[in-house]
């Protein structure tokens, strides 16, 4: 058997230099030799990489539980961030634009300030739900993925929550702030 | 009674057995498939990415989504393939969501400094100091020099040499011809063969 036959063997299953006629092959080509070491530790060795961990206690019960319920994920946030963005900035050009203070910026800019209304059962008070542990925590930013061809992409943190105030300062010109 | 107690219960079914169960209306027989490869994925992901928690969190994405596709499994595929596969591409998925965002593996950039080192080889015929290295550093070479492996390369390597999976359901995993698997494999043995050359194993 040749260098090139054992080669092209070994390279496909190291083991088979276990084998007869490669092994006879090995004992007297010093090449061939060193190649079969060099797979064969570098097979065992790869066996070990497919051990780890494992999965974790109570990974099929997450599994049924995400089944039932998922989070909304990141992407799904984002068109949420930027509208809210969308509606601080148009809150804001019409408050430079007409300064009035019935506008509906004004009701814009509230809407962004208002908690939503969540529905609760008939017959319990909202307060019997203020469980902490049931509390969302809500993040102070999310995330806002830009692409653009020629630059790659970009991720922005913005903040999740903007307020827009509207007042006047000591010299009686509008005054909007947005903070968050 | 856990996925692996279920699994064991259930361990004179095959999978496609268990895949039948399932669309019956025996949860435990999804369970027990969960408890059958859930170390495996978990793992195999873990390998590609390198973020265990991120790893669990996709394989559980990979046996949600046999969960909610099971009916159109075909049995004319194994199982593994086509678990193997849903897990494959979303590991894709994320090893190029990081690249988009230009964020890179760790292994990765010592890999780079590895590839700079490569270039000025210092001949030294000595007996080399690492032959005592321990079994996890050597793994780790390992590791570095498979995640500085082209991905085309990387990904049968990895199914065949670490997942344990036979050419044939390599290619059937990746959608690739048995020869192209065989060559790619051998290619990449070759490249860590290079790439260790310096490093006894």
């Amino acid at each position: 058997m040749n260098c090139n036959k054992v080669e092209k063997l070994l390279l496909e299953d190291a083991s088979v230099g276990g084998r007869a006629p490669i092994r006879e092959h090995l004992a007297d080509c010093s090449p061939c030799r060193t190649l079969y070491q060099q797979l064969s530790d570098i097979e065992d060795l790869s066996v070990s990489l497919g051990g780890g961990k494992g999965a974790p206690q109570g990974f099929s019960t997450q599994i049924f539980a995400r089944t039932v319920a998922r989070p909304p994920s990141r992407h799904r946030t984002a068109p949420a961030a930027l509208a809210l963005l969308f509606v601080a900035g148009a809150a804001n050009l019409w408050t430079y634009l007409a300064g009035d203070e019935a506008s509906p910026a004004a009701e814009a800019s509230q809407a962004v300030q208002q908690e939503p209304e969540l529905p609760r059962p008939a017959g319990l008070r909202w307060e019997d739900f203020q469980d902490r542990r049931f509390e969302p925590r809500p993040s102070p930013f999310v995330e806002v993925e830009l692409h653009s061809p020629s630059q790659g992409s970009y991720v922005l943190q913005v903040p999740s929550r903007i307020q827009v105030q509207r007042g006047h300062s000591a010299q009686g010109a509008d005054v909007t702030r947005v903070s968050y | 009674m856990s996925s692996a107690a279920i699994a064991q219960s259930f361990v004179s079914f095959g999978d496609n057995a268990l895949v039948s169960a399932y669309l019956e209306g025996d949860e435990l027989a999804f369970e027990a498939l969960v408890g059958r490869y859930q170390d495996k994925l978990v793992n195999y992901i873990n390998t590609l990415i390198h973020d265990y928690d991120l790893a669990v969190d996709l394989a559980q994405e990979a046996f949600i989504r046999v969960y909610r596709n099971a009916d159109r499994y075909e049995g004319k595929y194994q199982f593994s393939t086509w678990v193997y596969r849903i897990a494959t591409n979303l590991a894709i998925d994320e090893i190029r969501r990081r690249e988009r965002k230009g964020r890179f593996f760790l292994y990765n950039v010592m890999a780079v400094f590895q590839k700079e080192d490569k270039e000025f080889p210092l001949p030294d015929t000595r007996e080399c100091p690492e032959r005592s290295l321990g079994r996890s550093e050597r793994l780790a070479k390992l590791q570095s020099a498979i995640d500085s492996l082209p991905e085309k390369y990387r990904l049968p390597f990895i199914l065949k040499e670490a997942q344990d999976l036979s050419y044939d359901e390599t290619s059937k995993v990746l959608k690739i011809s048995l020869g192209t698997v065989k060559s790619r494999i051998h290619r990449a043995k070759m490249l860590l063969r290079e790439k260790l050359s310096g490093i006894a194993l």
